[in-house]
């Protein structure tokens, strides 16, 4: 009966991956809701473009240019950095710097609740998006994809309970990892009562694990609570990005060197020490 | 003379892709306080309201195995494990079906309460499944109370579709 199928389905998908295709498939028929539910929004959005002035559309294409210009003056000191820091580390033998590549999407769902933390973005698998990848918003790491659709994929927010993001203190390369807590912000369990961590100390992405890009910021520290018997601190910190607000999101397509290649370079710079 | 089918299915459609639909837009209390949100759950189980009216007034063609789709549509939208939802409201149709009859002859606050202890029921079910059972009871009370006090506005909307079903 359905139950006996239900119940099977509920073990299977605890305990193995088999059904993710199966699931892939079937948010196929999901789309249709997500396209419907959009539309609203985005009809209010062309009406409120119809009635914007010109003059109104005018100065924010200004503000807009003038936004630009100035990112795109700071992007090129960032470049003569970039190569700057990538010399100083190819003497080292170090890996090159990995530039990353982005995709915006639209939010087109929000599931917030006690349990669930999770967005839904209008790009899929036909876009390239794949599972684990990093989302972001424009002030920092939002989270990652956890399921991908043809069309739509789901994000898991940082602040989602089950969910964790290895980070560094900025001031001090401290190595930590924050997960997600009660009251929509981010915990960071067992750290050392010695630990130098102090209230606004900002927490990017450390990279550790591969999973995440390093250098995004995520998070800013709210406080440092110590447990004096256990020897632990209990800290708390509070998201940067606008979680529940950004209706845009990115999503980050790094572009990794491969092993082979790095295994050359620092080849190349022993060979090259012996002379 | 009874509907034919196909035209059952396509009065009963605009119900719950309309369910389907407000079970996923971005919800008017996300922009509320954080402790609003992860305490309380806001969140109206659209399509078990839709689903548990269309069983009692058509038990013969809306029922387990309905039941059983919607749910997983419901599990589908929501990014829960395939079954978690098929199954609860599966069992929420059975119970509607087989006390059909009452609860058709009940007032509408009558109608109401029956529906709360499904509701209830429900989000107990869908807690355990996720391993959370009783563990934010007061997220469980607002999701049960807040489901069962739209059940009004849901049968006021529905009640027009209801005659195109039947004849």
């Amino acid at each position: 009966m359905l139950l006996l199928v239900s119940v099977l389905l509920l073990v299977l998908q605890h305990q193995t991956r088999w059904l993710d295709p199966v699931r892939g498939l079937l948010s196929l028929a999901a789309a249709p809701v997500y396209v419907l539910a959009s539309l609203p929004a985005e009809t209010v959005e062309s009406l409120a473009r119809y009635f914007t002035s010109r003059q109104e559309l005018r100065s924010e294409l200004n503000r807009l240019r003038a936004r630009n210009l100035l990112l795109q003056a700071e992007n090129l000191k960032l470049e003569s950095l970039r190569l700057e820091v990538e010399a100083l580390r190819s003497l080292h033998g170090s890996a090159e710097l990995v530039s990353d590549r982005y995709l915006i999407a639209d939010t087109v769902a929000l599931d917030v609740g006690p349990a669930r933390h999770e967005l839904v973005v209008n790009k899929g698998g036909r876009d390239g998006v794949f599972r684990g990848q990093a989302t972001l918003d424009a002030y920092g790491l939002m989270g990652q994809v956890t399921e991908v659709g043809p069309v739509f994929s789901r994000v898991m927010l940082v602040t989602d309970e089950q969910h964790s993001v290895p980070v560094q203190v900025q001031r001090n390369d401290l190595h930590l990892v924050a997960g997600g807590g009660e009251g929509g912000l981010l915990e960071l369990p067992r750290v050392p009562n010695t630990a130098d961590v102090r209230p606004g100390d900002l927490l990017v992405s450390s990279g550790l694990g591969g999973k995440f890009p390093p250098g995004y910021p995520v998070a800013t520290v709210l406080d440092v609570h110590p447990d004096r018997e256990a020897g632990f601190a209990h800290i708390t910190a509070k998201p940067v990005a606008q979680l529940r607000q950004s209706k845009q999101v990115m999503l980050v397509f790094e572009d990794k060197r491969t092993q082979a290649q790095l295994g050359q370079v620092v080849g190349s710079r022993v060979l090259g020490d012996e002379s | 003379m009874k509907a034919r089918p196909v035209r059952v299915f396509l009065t009963l459609l605009p119900g719950f892709l309309v369910a389907f639909i407000l079970s996923v837009l971005v919800p008017p209390w996300s922009t509320g306080t954080d402790w609003f949100i992860n305490n309380f759950d806001w969140r109206p189980e659209w399509s078990l309201l839709v689903l548990i009216y269309w069983t009692i007034m058509l038990p013969d063609r809306v029922g387990v195995l309905s039941g059983w789709m919607v749910g997983l549509m419901e599990d589908l939208l929501h990014g829960s494990p395939l079954g978690r939802h098929a199954l609860t409201y599966m069992l929420a149709a059975w119970f509607t079906v087989s006390f059909h009859q009452h609860l058709r002859s009940q007032a509408l606050w009558q109608q109401t309460l029956s529906v709360l202890l499904l509701t209830g029921c429900s989000q107990l079910l869908l807690s355990s499944l996720s391993g959370r059972f009783l563990e934010n009871l007061p997220a469980t009370l607002t999701a049960t109370l807040v489901s069962a006090l739209l059940w009004p506005s849901v049968v006021l909307c529905l009640h027009g579709f209801r005659n195109r079903a039947t004849h």
